[in-house]
């Protein structure tokens, strides 16, 4: 090898690249004639890249994409709410009311509704996604925002892992595979569990829909935003803090793709693939979580909620979360939430729906007339979520990739941290401005 | 500016939208320099600059007949001749 | 050549009209969204000015991007690309308001309760795009023929 390289001056590969071309172009020029003319591509181009409107357009287009997601969803959402609601009401008289009617009923039905319930707002932003994607934009996207990331820490490759990360982080995590240097790649992995994945969206849908009113979306929309701003963040500082990650960074060679109209076919194809990721997990981790936290609020038997298992964890949890404004159930949700970030909700759905079966729309009732958030310790209980923790499969999957135990466990610490310290400063921002 | 073998010579990162050159040479790591060829970027290949990213930095251009962006940082590593 | 200049001439009057109605309409929408979310209620409610700061953002950007064709006045072909992808966006938040209406009323349907569907049908986003259908329909063909 180094013979070679000696003989030639080069390296090899090189060499084979450039003898390569040089055919190509020697032959080129026989086979094709005349200039390049102005295309579609180029004249979309010409706008949606733009000095001064590239980045609005960006931001207008991402803006659409969650009004999409969530309102247009909802109503689908609702069918299935209503679905399992009627069928827990119909099979619990018909079982009896004893252990095994409650374990079907609240447990069981409870369980697989609060998860379903997800699946329209899911599956709408993966298909808007995919639009993005298919037609060519999301690498534009790359290349309008590559300034910032990088900037900011990052590199223009964590753009597609980050961006990952608001469907899942796992898939976000190991999408990082695709950055060549250990340092970057690194770095992308910690911070991507700060990108709102859509296992976290339920918990905003709930909490904003019951407190903030009017405001739901927008307030869901900041929880987005927030997250991009911690990651970015959390970046900069371990870049500058961290001895690790200091150093020199890799490179941002990306092909910019003609635009095309995006199939039917292969959007639905896409959003079918992504989509059936989350049930999958939804199907057995989540589940699982669901009837844990069942029999932990149901047992000892007959003891109402505040002396069962769950309540005594939750006093126990309480005075660390008093601070926050968040009361024993909320601590008891936020527990849970480590097996999967959508037990959030399940949880107040198991703990509210003591003797029946808690609808999505009943715990936002619970939430606002038993007052356990107010609009700011709501949004506080959101942001708290947001970053808490990664939940179980994704520590696992940062484990696996990043091969190190302590990389792993500095996420974990450093995002319960970072949780508490946001939560704290939101209801104290909050207290000074004079809300409640 | 260089000026071997008697023309002159700008770095890629130099040029402003609309303008192109003939690459002369590629410096920097093998591992940068393999990509960039893989991408096309070979001596004699003639690229342009399509346009800047809003915020200036990565840029565009157009070469072998397709668009490709690229960090100013890597672009300081290639030479063109206008 | 001359009818050619004059077809642009046309199409960029149509554009600066639309944009101008788009970024007056956004300015209100992110104004009175802004009153509304961070001073405490909205200083008029007028039905066909809905409260929305991101939608509002979203309406001014659609107008800066219709006004940015401003060049076709003076018959620059390339001005064309503000209007195409203007026009792309005018269609994307009208069909986007168009489903929250179906998707609202399918919701009221299912839950019983009353639905006030004049406000959602007042969007003015959706009769913005509804008007700027014939101009989407002439630049996206003007400019799928090259030259």
């Amino acid at each position: 090898m180094s013979r070679i390289r000696e003989v030639l001056g080069e390296d090899p590969e090189i060499v084979l690249a450039e003898r390569r071309y040089d055919w190509i172009s020697k032959v080129l020029p026989k086979v094709m004639r005349g200039a390049r003319p102005i295309t579609l591509s180029d004249l979309l181009d010409k706008a949606l890249l733009d000095k001064y409107l590239g980045i609005p357009i960006f931001l207008a287009l991402w803006w659409a994409l969650f009004r999409f997601t969530f309102d247009v969803s909802a109503p689908f959402s609702d069918l299935i709410d209503m679905f399992f609601s009627r069928l827990g009401e119909a099979v619990e008289p018909a079982l009896g009311g004893g252990v095994l009617s409650s374990l079907i009923a609240d447990g069981l039905l409870g369980g697989l509704g609060s998860v379903l319930v997800f699946i329209p707002p899911i599956f709408f932003l993966f298909f808007g996604l995919s639009i993005l994607e298919d037609s060519g934009y999301l690498a534009r996207a790359a290349f309008v925002v590559d300034k910032i990331l990088y900037k900011l820490g990052l590199h223009g490759r964590s753009f597609i892992p980050m961006l990952l990360g608001f469907g899942c982080n796992i898939p976000g995590v190991m999408a990082c595979r695709t950055i060549d240097r250990e340092e970057d790649r690194l770095l992308t992995i910690i911070v991507n569990p700060l990108m709102s994945c859509s296992a976290r969206l339920p918990v905003y849908v709930l909490i904003s829909s019951a407190v903030l009113g009017g405001y739901a979306v927008a307030g869901i929309y900041s929880m987005y935003i927030m997250g991009i701003g911690l990651a970015i963040a959390m970046a900069l500082l371990f870049r500058r803090v961290i001895p690790y990650f200091r150093g020199r960074r890799s490179a941002f060679i990306m092909e910019l793709p003609l635009y095309t109209v995006p199939t039917l076919r292969s959007t639905i194809l896409h959003m079918w693939e992504r989509g059936f990721l989350f049930l999958k997990k939804a199907g057995t981790v989540i589940f699982i979580g669901v009837l844990v936290v069942w029999a932990l609020s149901s047992f000892p038997w007959g003891a109402g909620l505040e002396e069962s298992y769950i309540g005594v964890l939750g006093r126990a949890l309480e005075p660390l979360f008093r601070p926050l404004g968040f009361d024993w159930r909320g601590a008891v949700a936020l527990f849970f939430g480590f097996i999967a970030k959508e037990i959030v909700v399940g949880t107040f759905g198991v703990i509210f729906g003591a003797g029946g079966e808690a609808s999505e729309e009943e715990i936002a009732d619970v939430i606002r007339s038993e007052n356990i958030f107010t609009p700011l310790t709501g949004y506080a209980f959101m942001a708290f979520t947001l970053i808490y923790i990664p939940c179980v499969a994704t520590v696992g999957v940062i484990y696996r990739e990043t091969n190190s135990w302590k990389w792993t466990l500095f996420t974990v610490l450093y995002e319960l941290l970072l949780a508490y310290f946001t939560a704290f400063l939101i209801v104290s921002v909050g207290h000074l401005l004079g809300f409640s | 500016m260089d000026s071997r073998g008697g023309k002159v010579q700008r770095r890629l990162s130099d040029l402003k939208p609309g303008e192109g050159g003939k690459i002369v040479r590629i410096t920097g790591p093998p591992s940068l320099r393999r990509r960039l060829l893989d991408m096309g970027l070979v001596k004699g290949a003639y690229i342009e600059v399509v346009r800047k990213a809003p915020l200036g930095d990565p840029m565009e251009f157009l070469v072998k007949g397709y668009n490709l962006s690229l960090r100013k940082e890597e672009c300081d590593n290639v030479y063109v001749s206008t | 050549m001359k009818d050619r200049r004059n077809y642009m001439r046309g199409l960029g009057l149509y554009a600066l009209v639309l944009g101008v109605i788009y970024v007056s309409l956004g300015l209100m929408e992110f104004i009175l969204g802004f009153f509304d979310m961070f001073l405490g209620g909205a200083p008029l409610s007028c039905l066909w000015i809905p409260v929305d700061l991101f939608g509002g953002f979203s309406a001014f950007v659609i107008g800066l991007t219709y006004l940015a064709a401003v060049r076709l006045l003076k018959g620059e072909y390339e001005s064309i690309s503000y209007v195409l992808v203007a026009t792309m966006l005018s269609t994307v938040f009208g069909v986007l308001y168009v489903l929250i209406f179906l998707a609202n009323g399918l919701s009221a349907y299912l839950s019983g309760e009353e639905w006030s569907w004049i406000v959602d049908l007042a969007r003015p986003e959706i009769w913005l795009f509804i008007s700027s259908t014939p101009l989407a329909y002439s630049t996206w063909s003007t400019a799928r023929k090259p030259g």
